[in-house]
């Protein structure tokens, strides 16, 4: 999926450094975009600002030649033999004294003319032969100003010596305004660079909005209130999410094979079963022991067998189940007249499937009872991300061995109430199976208290 | 007292069934669903006795169609599945109380006069009707705290009028609740059967109301219900 692979080319953190400290993948496109931003830019700037100078370094040598071509164009010989201008240079930086703009016109080692700027000061002219080009060079005057020079030794027809001829411009300038181009450049290349990491955070914001959506879609398979992904429209993510649709709804039609095979299995085995004891006379206890212990066997297997056990993404509120249950509870029981006190937290959900709930409760509710003389108590809450469900009778009680036993080895304690033990037992199977915990104890109403201790949606 | 027993298992059927007649209900049995459907709803059951994984038509929507179309007759739901789930199942379709396979005889006859008992709204197990007392978990009649002797029919015919006291209840409504399917009725055979009655318990009980049928209460009761 290259749309959401991490561009780790240009990132100057090491890419095992990165995995460790980074863990969004949004962060790592931005970060990765941010690295090669970083280096982009002083590069290209660092480049645009080298170039530039060169540039004006061109251009102030040219205007230095070209006033050199005016000076000398300016020269002639006056009758008496001197070198005199015929009209002065344009500039009046040339007039003022020390501007660093300076011209001068000597022969034989002499100044013949110079510019009143120089006042008091010489260039040094550099004996030369005759050339056709001028020749530039850069100095430092002695007021310690750095000087460009242009100057060229030419012939002059009526003079004997050759003359030099040479300007020299203040290389300050020059400083000056490359300093005003880079400050410009540089804030360009912040203003482009603030763009670009604005623009990387839209791209990479508008690339993942199907990863999002997707995402936030599982958090609803995860808690129960979509039943598959739906698809977004993007090639590389739509084959992930029909795969991930397929395994949930194999996963789904797995669990129901298993169950529609528990009992017809179930069916298949017990009617049998029902004949077999039926026609077993009630003296042959022996018999009759080993009939009753292969049903308990059958119904504690075939429990654990139809159970679905923690699946993600199913969530069973806890209100409708209870109250089901306690309908049924009221049919079975109507000889007793019980009266069922129930208190359920309205978010008390259960992170886990329904007819697991039901089975666990169901042989708990009926546990209660059968043992309650008048009232059952249900409460169902949350408590520190866990669902705790209480199921309080107000009957006998059980001694503690009583509860070890009925729990561990699925016997019953009475014979006269039958299957207690058996229910407890696959009860306690379900909560393990769900990583929950199953707790019986004594009840302030006088009988038992059984505590299932279950997961709750995170 | 008549119960219609659907079970597919016939060596099963045929077992509850003999008990049942022998705790003294007359007792009709079917194999398959759609039968179980039509005889419930076209004869007079006071239970049914109903298997869960009937071929045809499953037992569940059987009992779906008799609550929706108002019947009420108590339905004790047999059924292999033990998990809550299914059992649950059948109490939303209208079951009043279920046995899990493998179950002991006993417990039907027990379950089914439980059932037949509350279903004509009483809340206790003895009925009593001045000095005529019946024991609905043990079926035995005392009169005046003495044992009463009564045949097969007789019994099934007082403890209708049993269940039903201070209602009239006519000759055809006995003649189906007492008599399986398979029996002959003849409402002559019923009239026969109650002079015999009343002659064990005292005339004074079983009063006939002419033209509609009979019916019992301890005299200081009113006449019509």
């Amino acid at each position: 999926m290259p749309s959401i692979e991490s561009p780790r080319s240009g990132a100057l953190i090491s890419p095992a450094a990165m995995q460790k400290r980074v863990t969004s993948l949004k962060a790592r496109l931005v970060l990765a975009a941010l690295a090669w931003v970083a280096v982009a830019i002083p590069i290209g700037g660092g480049g645009l600002a080298l170039s530039f100078r060169d540039t004006l370094a061109d251009s102030f040598d040219e205007r230095l030649t070209s006033l050199l071509g005016i000076l000398m164009g300016s020269a002639e010989i006056a009758p008496s033999g001197d070198i005199v201008l015929a009209r002065p240079l344009g500039d009046p930086r040339f007039e003022q004294v020390y501007s660093g703009w300076y011209w001068s016109i000597s022969h034989d080692q002499r100044n013949a003319l110079r510019s009143r700027s120089l006042w008091d000061q010489e260039l040094a002219a550099q004996a030369a032969p005759v050339s056709a080009t001028p020749r530039l060079r850069s100095v430092q005057d002695a007021l310690g100003k750095r000087l460009r020079v242009a100057e060229q030794t030419v012939d002059l027809p009526g003079i004997a010596v050759p003359v030099t001829f040479a300007i020299a411009g203040d290389l300050a300038t020059l400083e000056t305004d490359a300093r005003d181009f880079n400050r410009l450049l540089w804030l360009s290349l912040i203003a482009l660079g603030g763009g670009l990491v604005l623009a990387i955070l839209a791209q990479v914001s508008f690339g993942l909005r199907p990863l999002r959506k997707v995402t936030a879609n599982i958090e609803q398979v995860r808690v129960g209130t979509a039943q598959t992904l739906q698809t977004t429209g993007t090639r590389e993510l739509d084959t992930l999410v029909e795969e991930i649709n397929t395994l949930l709804d194999q996963n789904r039609r797995t669990l129901d094979r298993a169950r529609a095979n528990a009992a017809d299995l179930a069916h298949a085995l017990k009617t049998p079963l029902s004949v077999i004891r039926s026609a077993m006379s009630q003296d042959n206890r022996d018999d009759l022991v080993q009939v009753l212990a292969m049903q308990r066997i059958i119904d504690r297997h075939l429990a654990r067998a139809a159970s679905a056990g923690p699946r993600r993404g199913v969530l069973t509120p806890v209100q409708p189940v209870i109250a089901a249950l306690v309908r049924g509870m009221s049919k079975i029981h109507s000889e007793r007249s019980l009266t069922f006190d129930v208190r359920i937290e309205d978010e008390a959900r259960f992170a886990g499937d329904a007819e697991d709930l039901e089975e666990m409760l169901g042989n708990l509710l009926d546990n209660a009872c059968k043992w309650a003389r008048s009232r059952v108590a249900v409460t169902a809450r949350l408590r520190q991300h866990r669902l705790e469900i209480e199921i309080e009778d107000d009957g006998p009680g059980m001694s503690r061995e009583q509860q070890a036993l009925g729990i561990e080895r699925g016997q019953r304690f009475d014979e006269s109430t039958p299957g207690t033990g058996l229910g407890l037992a696959i009860v306690s199977d379900l909560a393990a199976l769900y990583e929950g915990a199953f707790l019986m104890g004594s009840s302030p109403l006088g009988g038992v208290k059984a505590q299932l201790q279950l997961p709750a949606p995170a | 007292m008549r119960v219609l027993v659907a079970e597919d298992e016939p060596n099963l059927a045929a077992r509850i069934a003999a008990r049942l007649t022998a705790a003294g209900f007359a007792v009709d049995v079917v194999h398959d669903g759609r039968q179980a459907h039509f005889l419930g709803d076209t004869e007079g059951y006071d239970a049914v006795v109903l298997d869960l994984g009937l071929p045809q038509q499953d037992g569940l929507s059987v009992l779906e169609q008799w609550r929706a179309s108002g019947h009420k007759v108590p339905v004790l739901v047999l059924t292999a599945r033990s998990r809550w789930h299914e059992k649950l199942a059948g109490f939303n379709a209208g079951a009043d109380d279920y046995l899990v396979k493998p179950f002991e005889m006993e417990e039907v006859v027990v379950r089914l006069r439980a059932l037949i008992r509350r279903s004509t709204g009483h809340a206790t197990s003895t009925l009593q009707c001045g000095p005529l007392r019946l024991d609905v978990n043990a079926a035995l009649f005392e009169l005046n705290q003495e044992p009463l002797e009564l045949t097969a029919q007789e019994h099934r015919i007082l403890s209708y009028l049993m269940h039903h006291q201070g209602k009239v209840v006519s000759r055809t409504e006995l003649a189906e609740h007492v008599y399986d399917r398979d029996s002959e009725r003849d409402s002559n055979v019923i009239d026969v059967l109650i002079s015999r009655i009343r002659r064990k318990v005292g005339a004074s009980l079983i009063a006939t109301v002419r033209g509609r049928g009979f019916m019992l209460s301890d005299g200081a009761a009113s006449s019509d219900s």
